[in-house]
């Protein structure tokens, strides 16, 4: 092949690429590009004027107390997703594999809620949470457990509680299902001749299940931080961010900035925190998966 | 091996009392919802609410989404697969980037765009920033999709003559399509449930996708004769499409997730 037909040869394949990269560009790298540059201004978002003011609005948020709170709030919503997601996930996922009777009717309702419309799931789980007439507080004083009443989505620290256990609630049967479809790729072999040696199920589970599963926890980890980064649909239809910014996320606190104080200066400089903390997530993703797709190759 | 018997009876409570807490809601719903008059529930909300503006939406939004989404990552997951340039990996890594950048780094540049060019409070304006969404979440997918298909068809087909193009048209492309129906299926959930985005893009109610509707009814049962009751099955309503479409999809999601297409 001589060099012309080959660069024609490249370019041809080059365009079958093409339609996704431009999308890329236009939808994605050109918005961040945008919020990098309006992050170093003073601007309402509406006025032709803008104010070039350096770094003054990385000052302000950094000494912002509610910019804080939305990291701890990510932190925690995180932590506890991560943690109790993957567990319930892989327990549940174990059970399926030992083909307990009725797993296939458990596994698709379990991943029902994974589908809802997030608002319809915040409008039930407000009726359920509500002060007076909610449906927890009255099962609670039916069981003549008065006492432990609570008005949950307006005390701070059982509000933040509350939207991280519907956000577990909505999503296990994703962890499940992708800790079910990772285990049927574990060779039968390993757990054959464990068990000649002796290994009881327990055994099996924590020396070869657990294990062989790094890349499936990975994944999973990554997904449930990048979900914790994102919280926005909850937080807007259950608490809207309140009471006293208790479950304010960076989502929340962006919007309220760009479309109700007009904020958009300290909006852009949001999103560029927000961009680094995924930027920082995508690094350690990917570079899982680039030494993965070596050793496959050399595996080959 | 067998399951003990002690083992069986903890695994079925244990399901059990899952079960319990993640139909709870959903009944709590379904029975509310039928409370007080029951089907004239749910006519009511028909008199409160034309919901027909919204589901058009709603069909325009998913509709457009899929159809550049099916084109656009069949497409670029051939060409990473199966095709050779230089920078290969490299856009590669780029795109995959795309399944990282929140929702709220892009809504005011986006809104920007789509103000300028008049197509806010229309579906369109969700269509691209859905599709790119989509396509860049499901890349990889796809890709190792394509992996797993053996390059010799390829070679075959270029000895019989055929470009690049008639391979991916007539071989690749049907061989790959149990892979881009999962694809598909979760580009249809996301974007039919996708609220931030939809909120601000369409702000007129009339007009709003499926997703962002029920904010509507929580704020109408405040001071009017629309009743908690009339709420729920104004939900349920809502529901309806997303668990029609679970129903018929819900063997392809399963085995989409279960038969290795989906790598950890």
């Amino acid at each position: 092949m001589n060099l012309s037909r080959r660069n024609k040869d490249y370019l041809t394949s080059f365009l079958f690429a093409l339609p996704l990269l431009l999308l890329f560009l236009i939808f994605f790298a050109y918005p961040i590009i945008y919020n990098i540059i309006i992050s170093f201004y003073d601007w309402n978002g509406i006025s032709i004027e803008k104010v070039f003011n350096g770094v003054a609005n990385y000052q302000k948020l950094l000494a912002d107390p509610v910019m804080w709170k939305c990291f701890w709030n990510f932190v925690w919503i995180a932590v506890a997703t991560t943690l109790i997601q993957s567990a319930l996930g892989i327990i549940l996922a174990s059970f399926f594999m030992r083909k307990i009777r009725l797993s296939g009717f458990y596994k698709v309702l379990f991943y029902l809620p994974a589908i809802c419309t997030p608002t319809i799931i915040g409008t039930v789980f407000s009726k359920i949470f509500e002060t007076n007439r909610g449906y927890l507080n009255v099962i609670l004083r039916t069981l003549n457990l008065d006492f432990l009443c609570q008005p949950w989505l307006a005390t701070p620290k059982t509000a933040l509680a509350c939207l991280i256990f519907v956000n577990i609630w909505q999503w296990t049967g994703y962890s499940m299902l992708m800790y079910y479809t990772n285990m049927l790729n574990i060779p039968k072999e390993l757990y054959e001749s464990a068990t000649i040696d002796g290994a009881g199920s327990l055994k099996q589970f924590l020396y070869i299940t657990f294990p062989l599963l790094k890349g499936t926890h990975i994944t999973l980890i990554i997904l449930d931080i990048l979900g914790a980064l994102k919280f926005f649909d909850l937080s807007y239809v259950l608490t809207k961010g309140g009471p006293a910014h208790a479950t304010e996320t960076f989502s929340t606190y962006i919007y309220t900035k760009s479309f109700n104080t007009f904020k958009q200066g300290e909006a852009s400089t949001i999103v560029v925190f927000m961009f680094l903390i995924a930027m920082f997530l995508t690094v350690i993703q990917l570079r899982y998966y680039y030494k993965n797709e070596k050793e496959e190759m050399s595996a080959r | 091996m067998k399951n003990s018997k002690t083992y069986k009876i903890v695994t079925q409570m244990i399901c059990l009392i899952v079960l319990v807490i993640i139909l709870f809601p959903l009944c709590l719903m379904v029975q509310k919802s039928l409370e007080v008059s029951g089907f004239g529930n749910y006519q009511k909300v028909f008199e409160y609410f034309d919901l027909i503006p919204n589901v058009i939406t709603s069909i325009i939004v998913v509709g457009g989404t899929l159809v550049v989404v099916a084109i656009v990552v069949s497409m670029a997951a051939f060409a990473f697969s199966k095709l050779h340039f230089p920078g290969k990996r490299a856009v590669y890594y780029l795109l995959l980037t795309g399944m990282m950048i929140p929702t709220s780094a892009l809504i005011f540049p986006l809104y920007q765009i789509v103000k300028g060019l008049h197509i806010n409070n229309t579906g369109w304006s969700l269509v691209f920033p859905y599709a790119t969404s989509s396509a860049c979440f499901n890349l990889m997918v796809l890709t190792n999709y394509y992996n797993a298909l053996p390059d010799e068809l390829i070679d075959a087909a270029r000895i019989d003559g055929a470009g690049k193009w008639k391979t991916f048209q007539f071989i690749m492309l049907p061989i790959a399509k149990p892979g881009l129906v999962f694809v598909l299926i979760q580009a249809f959930l996301t974007s039919w449930n996708e609220l931030q985005m939809a909120m601000i893009f369409i702000n007129d109610p009339n007009k709003q996708p499926m997703s962002v509707v029920p904010l509507r009814f929580a704020q109408t049962t405040t001071g009017s004769g629309f009743t908690i009751n009339n709420l729920f099955a104004a939900c349920i309503i809502c529901l309806i499409p997303i668990a029609i479409f679970y129903t018929l999809a819900s063997r392809q999601l399963m085995e989409g997730l279960t038969d290795g297409a989906v790598k950890g």
